[in-house]
């Protein structure tokens, strides 16, 4: 093992050299380690914020496709247009919930109603002018019967209120009581509105009744099992529509929706929520749902995962960046550090001359070479993983920074230009979109947490071998080539 | 006659054509024991013989035996590493290592052993006129004669029966020089080594036991003893 001794002799007289490529190598490795880092603490971010979303897909009538079939055939027909919704019979919505990646699902059935034996919370314009308040329409759940009709109260038929978006996103949350439940269907429970309830002396175990906006002698009791409170501040036109304010918006089962509804209703709903076990195996679970039999032509399936996009969106920006950092750096160093050991190897013809004149075997030669880049490669390697947090920590996090002001100017900019059908069909209307236009790009992931692993040192100790073998290595076949007698001719 | 260390048999070099050869047919062969010198004019092919001799080079014809075995079948590398040791004019000593590390690279490579390594080479040093103090430097900070010294000395400490030194005082002053010659010698005659040395210096022809005059591709072996 004498080329180990001889590479450390080397190693030890030229000092010079042995510091400039240690240098080199320890900024390559710097740079790599900070690029693995940068990468591993944004898949870990990302993974993170997949758990915690999750993602969502809604199965629902695909509403463009139902307005071309109508105008098609309102050409043929002299009757006033009509937007008939086809709703999902409970065998399409259960036979997608039973595909893989489905955490939980939701089933949703909206109506209008009036209240019969309590008073709904007017809204301010509505008390000063009766008349707008009579004619307060509801734009929604009974549009498929063809123009609207008064309403006092949304009525959301749930399978479970926990999964209604409301509730999900915190906007609603129980107070006394409890939720709708899976187990609730076929009964007539309801969960009112806290302020709903004050103004009208009703407690949990009180009955209420309603009766259908569309047909006013299909009416319900409805036993109050539970008293929610909203924080929403509902949407402008809850000034002028009664049952757009958010505290007469009452959670019934989706089979008493369906009975207020109508008899045609009975084992539909409007639309299914379908909660993901990872946002990641949405594309997964849109391509098994696209092999059901559920009609496709008339239903469709959105993927909710804006949210996720958003947020993930400028940390999947910094993880590309950093992968690109470490090819190129990878690359970049492994050619500048070839070059110098190259420039360095051919400086030592004369040495590798005398040593084959001696009688060395070649491959120990390119051995002595390969050992002395070895040995700085993994004193850089340590090196760097004392710098490389810090490093990756300014990185990354200025990268970061970067990314999400870039999105948020994008996001800002796109609701300048207009919100553009953000809002949802279900009326929330355009302060909404201009609403979530500002909140989602705040939601982005701000930081990462960046810190060098053993696993990060691993790869950085690999790419560094390797990058230290190869640099050796390619200068080294030419000295497979040499022949003792041409490198010492030359020389004298 | 004892048999041959080193035979030349029928050997034929040349660089560009057979035509322009610079020697063909050669028949000699060197014993232990003797010193040999190599002389005559520059181009003459000295330089090339020696490389055939010292095995950094293969004939183009004919064949080299090193104690009755082919060193081209032996092979190259194998013949350097096992049984010649080569001084240059230059020394040929590694810039970067003592003249103690020179001698236990060249140890190490060719596997010679001695039971304490360091007194072994110190001593061997010190008998060609190296001191301790400079076994340790750097041989770049020793003088020419001294780096000769040194690759002699690492010559010796391979303990190969054949040394081939190509004009080995080439670069020193009269005095060194002789001290040098004298060392060759000895290795001949007290080590029993076959020493083949190239020289242009006719004093030195004159002290070796047979001189080898190359000219014009021919060989005339002039024997002084």
């Amino acid at each position: 093992m004498n080329f180990l001794k001889r590479a450390f002799w080397s190693m030890k007289a030229k000092k010079g050299k042995t510091l400039l490529q240690l240098v080199i190598f320890t900024v390559i490795c710097v740079f790599v380690l900070s690029g693995l880092t940068i990468q591993s603490a944004a898949k870990a971010s990302s993974e993170l914020a997949r758990q915690e979303l999750g993602g969502s897909v809604t199965l629902q009538v695909d509403r463009e496709a139902a307005m071309e079939k109508q105008q098609s055939e309102q050409s043929e027909s002299d009757g006033p247009p009509q937007f008939t919704s086809t709703p999902i019979s409970l065998d399409d919505a259960e036979s997608i919930a039973a595909l893989d990646h489905v955490k939980s699902y939701n089933y949703t059935v909206s109506a209008s109603a009036n209240a019969e034996d309590f008073d709904i919370i007017e809204s301010s314009t509505s008390t000063d002018d009766s008349s707008e308040s009579e004619n307060a329409q509801a734009p929604f759940g009974d549009q498929g019967r063809g123009g609207m009709v008064q309403a006092d109260l949304t009525v959301n038929g749930t399978l479970t209120s926990e999964e209604a978006e409301s509730f999900r996103d915190g906007e609603a949350e129980i107070v006394d009581g409890r939720g709708i439940e899976e187990s609730d269907a076929g009964s007539n429970v309801a969960v009112i509105e806290q302020t709903l309830a004050e103004e009208n002396d009703l407690a949990v175990g009180d009955t209420i009744t309603i009766s259908s906006s569309n047909d006013e002698d299909t009416t319900q009791e409805l036993e109050i099992v539970g008293i929610y409170e909203t924080s929403s501040a509902g949407s402008d036109q809850a000034m002028n529509f009664s049952f757009l304010n958010p505290y007469n918006s009452i959670y019934i089962s989706y089979t008493a929706a369906n009975t207020l509804k109508g008899e045609d209703y009975t084992d539909t709903v409007e639309s299914v929520t379908y909660q993901m076990d990872d946002a990641e195996n949405i594309d997964a679970f849109l391509a098994a749902a696209k092999k059901t039999d559920v009609d496709f032509d008339v239903y469709e399936l959105d993927a909710n995962d804006d949210l996720y996009q958003q947020m993930v969106g400028p940390i999947e920006n910094v993880a590309s960046f950093a992968k690109n950092i470490v090819y190129l750096v990878t690359i970049a160093g492994a050619i500048i550090l070839a070059l110098i050991v190259m420039l360095s190897i051919r400086e030592r013809k004369y040495e590798m001359g005398v040593l084959m004149a001696i009688g060395e075997k070649k491959w120990k030669l390119a051995g002595q070479f390969i050992t002395e880049i070895v040995v700085i490669a993994i004193v850089a390697v340590g090196l760097s993983s004392l710098f490389g947090n810090p490093i990756a920590n300014v990185l990354g996090n200025q990268l970061l920074d970067q990314q999400t002001t870039a999105s948020a100017e994008t996001a800002t900019t796109s609701m300048q230009q207009g919100p553009g059908g953000g809002g949802s069909p279900m009326g929330s209307g355009p302060g909404q979109a201009v609403s979530d236009a500002f909140s989602q790009p705040s939601e982005a992931i701000s930081s990462l947490n960046i810190n060098v692993t053993w696993e990060n040192i691993l790869i950085l100790g690999g790419i560094g071998l390797a990058v230290a073998i190869i640099a050796a290595l390619i200068p080294s076949i030419s000295i497979l080539r040499l022949q003792p007698k041409n490198i010492l001719t030359k020389q004298e | 006659m004892t048999a041959p260390l080193l035979a030349f048999k029928n050997v034929g070099y040349w660089y560009t054509n057979k035509e322009n050869a610079l020697f063909q047919n050669v028949n000699i062969d060197f014993h232990k024991n003797i010193f040999y010198t190599i002389t005559g004019t520059s181009g003459s092919g000295k330089t090339t013989f020696l490389s055939l001799a010292g095995g950094l080079d293969k004939p183009k014809e004919g064949d080299i035996e090193y104690d009755g075995k082919s060193i081209r079948k032996m092979g190259l590398g194998k013949f350097r590493h096992d049984y010649v040791s080569i001084i240059f004019q230059s020394y040929n000593l590694i810039p970067y290592m003592t003249a103690y590390q020179n001698i236990a690279s060249a140890m190490a490579i060719t596997g010679k052993k001695a039971e304490n390594q360091e007194d072994y080479i110190l001593k061997m040093l010190a008998k060609v006129g190296i001191s301790e103090e400079h076994a340790k430097q750097r041989v770049l900070t020793l003088s020419g004669g001294q780096q000769q010294r040194v690759a002699i000395t690492r010559a010796f400490c391979c303990d190969t029966d054949l040394i081939v030194a190509d004009e080995p005082t080439g670069n020193l002053d009269d005095k060194t020089s002789k001290e040098i010659v004298k060392l060759f010698i000895d290795l001949a005659h007290q080590e029993n080594k076959c020493v083949i040395m190239v020289t242009h210096d006719p004093q030195i022809a004159a002290q070796s036991d047979i001189n080898i005059q190359l000219s014009n591709g021919s060989f005339r072996l002039l024997q002084h003893v």
